[in-house]
């Protein structure tokens, strides 16, 4: 009697071990990280050529000024965009002005801009750190517009460079 | 005149774990990061990686960090193929607190024109960046 009960209880717990590591192994778990993604596509391949005119600063004064070809960007929500700029020739400026423009959801143009490299504002209001909307899987177009106060002498090449940087967000 | 036809477009990536960002210096002169880069929908090309201090004001990258040595020396990238990078920073300069790792294209060397640009203008370039943590390096006591 206490043979076929012992069979009996082994046969049971067999089969419920069977389906405990069926179970297990029949249950899939994920642990990967969602890919970064942020895509920018810019038709600026070539220097982007500014032009003067007259400055509010005064007569010893040049107003530089120059939109470049519209980029495209799109990410996921672990991307943010950064936009910065620096002077590469010339005399130093004396004022400079870095505005991108974005198309909003709605229709509407949110723009982000910087002056002398020190503040970061947004038509969202306030400063912000990085002042672009949040990147969508589908392309939005950028417009990129850059203006520089710059001394009226002859001889001076004034050259900048813009930087647009995917940045990765932490969880 | 092929780069007005087929415009730069960058969605090359590393595999840096936004989750894991910090890093510590060992008993070396310098903090060994290893990763892998990645083509997305980018065109293939060459494309190079850069370690950066970070702008304090902004928390975004700041100045280039120099003397850092990356394996490859040149990344050429290609649909489906995966290609291991190691990057190797000088820890001598930097403080504990943020840096970054950017991966850019790398920039095309100038075409010389039949017409002479002498006028003011500004170049716009693209990059990705991933932020890591230097951790404040540990005693000899500590790594026992």
């Amino acid at each position: 009697m206490n043979l076929r009960f012992v069979l009996f209880t082994f046969f049971f717990a067999s089969i419920f071990m069977m389906r405990e590591a069926t179970a297990a192994s029949s249950s899939t778990s994920f642990s990967a990280n969602v890919p970064f993604e942020c895509s920018i596509q810019n038709s600026n391949s070539g220097s982007v050529s500014m032009s003067s005119k007259a400055s509010s600063y005064g007569l010893s004064f040049l107003r530089l000024t120059a939109t470049a070809e519209p980029l495209e960007l799109s990410g996921n929500g672990l991307s943010s965009v950064a936009i910065d700029y620096n002077q590469t020739g010339g005399r130093e400026a004396r004022n400079t002005i870095l505005m991108a423009m974005v198309r909003g959801n709605a229709g509407d143009n949110l723009y982000t801009y910087m002056q002398n490299g020190s503040s970061l504002l947004s038509s969202e209001g306030g400063v912000m750190e990085g002042g672009f909307p949040r990147l969508v899987a589908s392309p939005r177009p950028i417009t990129i517009a850059f203006f520089a106060d710059v001394d009226n002498k002859a001889g001076q090449t004034y050259e900048f460079e813009v930087t647009l940087s995917c940045l990765q967000k932490s969880e | 005149m092929n780069w007005f036809i087929f415009p730069s477009l960058l969605a090359a990536a590393l595999s840096l774990n936004p989750n894991a960002k910090n890093v510590s210096p060992g008993l070396g002169s310098r903090i060994v990061i290893r990763t892998e880069a990645l083509l997305g929908s980018s065109d293939p090309g060459e494309y190079e990686v850069g370690a950066f201090r970070n702008n304090e004001k902004k928390n975004v990258p700041g100045e280039k960090i120099n003397d850092v040595k990356i394996t490859p020396s040149k990344l050429f990238l290609r649909e489906g193929r995966k290609r291991n990078v190691v990057i190797s920073i000088p820890s001598d300069s930097l403080q504990p607190g943020p840096l970054w790792i950017c991966l850019s294209e790398k920039p095309k060397p100038k075409k010389e024109s039949v017409v002479p640009i002498s006028g003011p203008q500004f170049n716009i370039y693209v990059r990705s960046c991933y932020q890591r943590i230097l951790q404040p390096r540990k005693s000899l006591l500590q790594l026992q």
